[in-house]
């Protein structure tokens, strides 16, 4: 419940926000008679729309169950090297190192971009985490029926405090650039679809471990 | 003298709206982007010409309710807006309490603010000769 209060108050704060801004743009339109500025304040309100768009698709996206019948078999190992490719794009620095250390694991049936998000949105939260200098560690191993994969990074920690609400709806300790705190919030509802489990553990100024599992399974559901 | 408003949010879309709403109108506009740097234009400005804050509640840094109860504290004479995307009535309550004299929840339209903007700086007006800023 308290994740839903978070929600329903994110989602007010969120899309206040850009409707405030698309309100502001609209009466200068109205109020004005410079046909420049009136172009640049109808382009504004295209980006706001767009924006409060790619919220809802978030948000809506990720919570449907999973249609099991439109599952492929998706090599985890595959889904970690792209996410990686994407998030290195995000980076600033070239004082951050990236060390993969993947097994030969099954395949899991899953959607593929799901399994790419996820892998992506925690990559790039311990890069965020890590600033302009850090190593970040990617492994992926076999447990039982099971995949494995830790994702470590060298970043500043989350507060006991903070961890116990990582995964509510745009709760966030990122900078109004970094992100609107929905990233672990749509990880959870992937790896829950996916009957996966995720666990955080965190030290202040040390860094952050996360530990995703998805169970290896047969096209039809059943497990090997 | 001029009549300056702060406005402190953290999103630079809703900085450039507010700033859009008061064109025209006999009030500067300064901008921060979150409590700490709002506390730093005050500190580097002629405290009587900013005459209202506008502050935002959820910010990186010094968030609204810690930034409020600073402005309070060490510029009680400059009223201040609560400007905020959580409806939320508790909240508006606590802030009510603590004095700031409107509590605003977005979108609002400019009429609105405009007014809003004229009341609290009226508030300024009659209370600036007795309430000196402390700092």
């Amino acid at each position: 419940m308290a994740a839903l209060g978070t929600l329903a108050s994110g989602i007010g704060h969120e899309i206040n926000n850009p409707l405030y801004a698309i309100l502001g743009a609209a009466e200068a339109i109205r109020d004005g008679n410079d046909l420049a500025r009136g172009q640049e304040h109808a382009q504004d309100i295209i980006g706001y729309c767009k924006h409060v768009a790619g919220i809802i698709k978030n948000l809506t996206g990720y919570i449907r169950p999973a249609d099991k019948h439109g599952l492929e078999p998706v090599y985890v190992n595959t889904a970690i090297s792209d996410a990686v490719l994407m998030a290195r794009l995000t980076l600033l620095s070239d004082a951050i190192e990236i060390d993969q250390r993947l097994d030969a694991v099954p395949a899991i049936f899953a959607k593929s971009e799901d399994i790419q998000q996820v892998f992506f949105n925690v990559i790039r939260n311990g890069l965020q985490a890590m600033g302009r200098e850090g190593t970040l560690e990617i492994e992926s191993v076999r447990e039982a029926n099971r995949v494995l994969v830790r994702i470590r990074d060298t970043g500043s920690g989350i507060a006991p405090g903070d961890l116990t609400r990582i995964y509510d709806p745009f709760f966030t300790t990122k900078g109004p650039d970094e992100g609107e705190g929905i990233g672990l919030f749509v990880v959870q509802q992937i790896v829950n679809k996916y009957d996966g489990t995720i666990e955080f553990e965190s030290e202040v100024g040390k860094g952050t471990v996360c530990a995703i599992t998805f169970p290896i399974r047969e096209p039809n559901g059943e497990e090997p | 003298m001029k009549h300056k408003v702060l406005i402190i949010d953290d999103e630079a879309a809703i900085r450039k709206t507010i700033r859009l709403q008061l064109e025209g109108t006999i009030y500067d506009v300064l901008e921060a982007e979150d409590g700490e740097k709002g506390i730093h234009v005050l500190d580097n400005e002629n405290i009587l010409e900013v005459v209202v804050i506008i502050c935002d509640v959820r910010m990186p840094k010094l968030n609204g309710i810690e930034a409020v109860a600073y402005f309070h504290e060490n510029y009680a004479g400059i009223p201040i807006i609560v400007l905020t995307g959580y409806p939320d009535v508790q909240l508006a309550v606590d802030f009510m309490k603590g004095g700031v004299v409107d509590y605003l929840v977005k979108p609002v339209e400019k009429d609105k603010l405009v007014e809003a903007v004229g009341k609290a700086a009226r508030q300024h007006t009659l209370f600036s000769g007795s309430q000196q800023p402390k700092l």
